[in-house]
């Protein structure tokens, strides 16, 4: 499966990772998009290419898309619709906070005044938070507060508030995630904006001793809600 | 005075190459995008027993192996000892 779509609008005509047709399957309100293949590819970096070719393609001709993983794959369609359809009513509320939207990924280089940070390694977004254990005497309001804190310390990136504040009017949501030295921010934005979105950052970086690198617009891979 | 310049870190090298492109495409791959995972409620005699969530995740290790350096070497480890117990049965 390469991705699932609001509306894949009829006859696709691109084809997939191993050159197979690929062809869209109504799941209730939603469109997965998939192609017949023997095996599943290889994550080369020929092949992991080609599969960001085919995602973006996908995308440029819907305005609601999920990428999928490199690699999904079921055995057969009646799987797949079983896997979807009980997940459908996350899938388009997903969907609908995708719509007409592209990812910017702003990565922090090490030597931004972040190296003594402790950025350490941190977990994945509050979403899919598994950094700590709750204290089991610890119920109600202090756990969730405890909750709070925890995510408000895993956006945290030394150094970025100016940045995020640059570009505060594009922003639609936002993911963080920190690995040893490097910080990566994943930013939600309006289809058309990353020309804006980016100048915005570049104006704010200025003088200032961060050093970054910032890509896209990319199809909203970071931005898929974990089930 | 010349300065000394300092040995690049892993993430220096990586980051400061031509080819920043291809972190962009292996991280948006292997490490984002929709995963599929199926219910499967295991029953006996129409009683339901065991629910088993599966998850057909592909991604890099170390998202879900938190510990996944240390991890490795001993699983590494571990299926060669293994290996070379079941070569001499």
């Amino acid at each position: 499966m390469y991705a699932l779509a609001q509306r894949a609008s009829g006859r696709i005509g691109i084809r997939g990772i191993a050159g197979e047709p690929l062809r869209a399957v109504r799941i209730g309100a939603i469109e997965a998009v998939i192609g017949r293949v023997s095996r599943i590819p290889k994550p080369t970096e020929h092949n992991l290419r080609r599969h960001g070719r085919v995602i973006a393609a996908l995308w440029r001709r819907t305005p609601a898309l999920l990428p999928a993983r490199f690699g999904t794959s079921v055995a057969d369609v009646a799987e797949l619709e079983a896997i979807v359809g009980a997940r459908e009513k996350t899938l388009r509320r997903n969907l609908r906070s995708v719509r007409n939207r592209a990812q910017m990924t702003v990565r922090i280089l090490p030597g931004s005044g972040t190296r003594d940070s402790g950025l350490g390694r941190t977990a994945n977004p509050p979403s899919i938070s598994g950094s700590r254990v709750p204290d089991p005497e610890s119920r109600g309001r202090s756990y969730l507060h405890a909750r709070v804190a925890d995510a408000e310390r895993a956006r945290d990136v030394p150094g970025f508030a100016p940045f995020r504040h640059a570009v505060k009017t594009w922003v639609r949501a936002e993911r963080v995630e920190k690995r040893g030295s490097v910080a990566t921010i994943y930013h939600l934005v309006p289809r058309g904006s990353a020309d804006r979105y980016r100048a915005a950052l570049e104006r704010a970086a200025g003088d200032a001793e961060v050093r970054m690198l910032v890509s896209g617009p990319w199809p909203p891979y970071a931005f898929v809600e974990s089930w | 005075m010349a300065s000394r310049r300092h040995a690049k870190s892993p993430a220096e090298r990586i980051l400061d190459s031509e080819d920043t492109s291809l972190l962009d495409v292996v991280d948006n791959a292997l490490s984002k995008g929709v995963v599929l995972s199926g219910d499967v409620t295991l029953a006996l005699a129409d009683v339901d027993l065991v629910y088993a969530r599966l998850s057909v995740l592909l991604c890099a290790a170390d998202r879900v192996l938190p510990n996944e350096d240390k991890d490795f070497l001993e699983r590494h480890r571990s299926r060669r000892a293994a290996g070379r117990r079941g070569r001499r049965a």
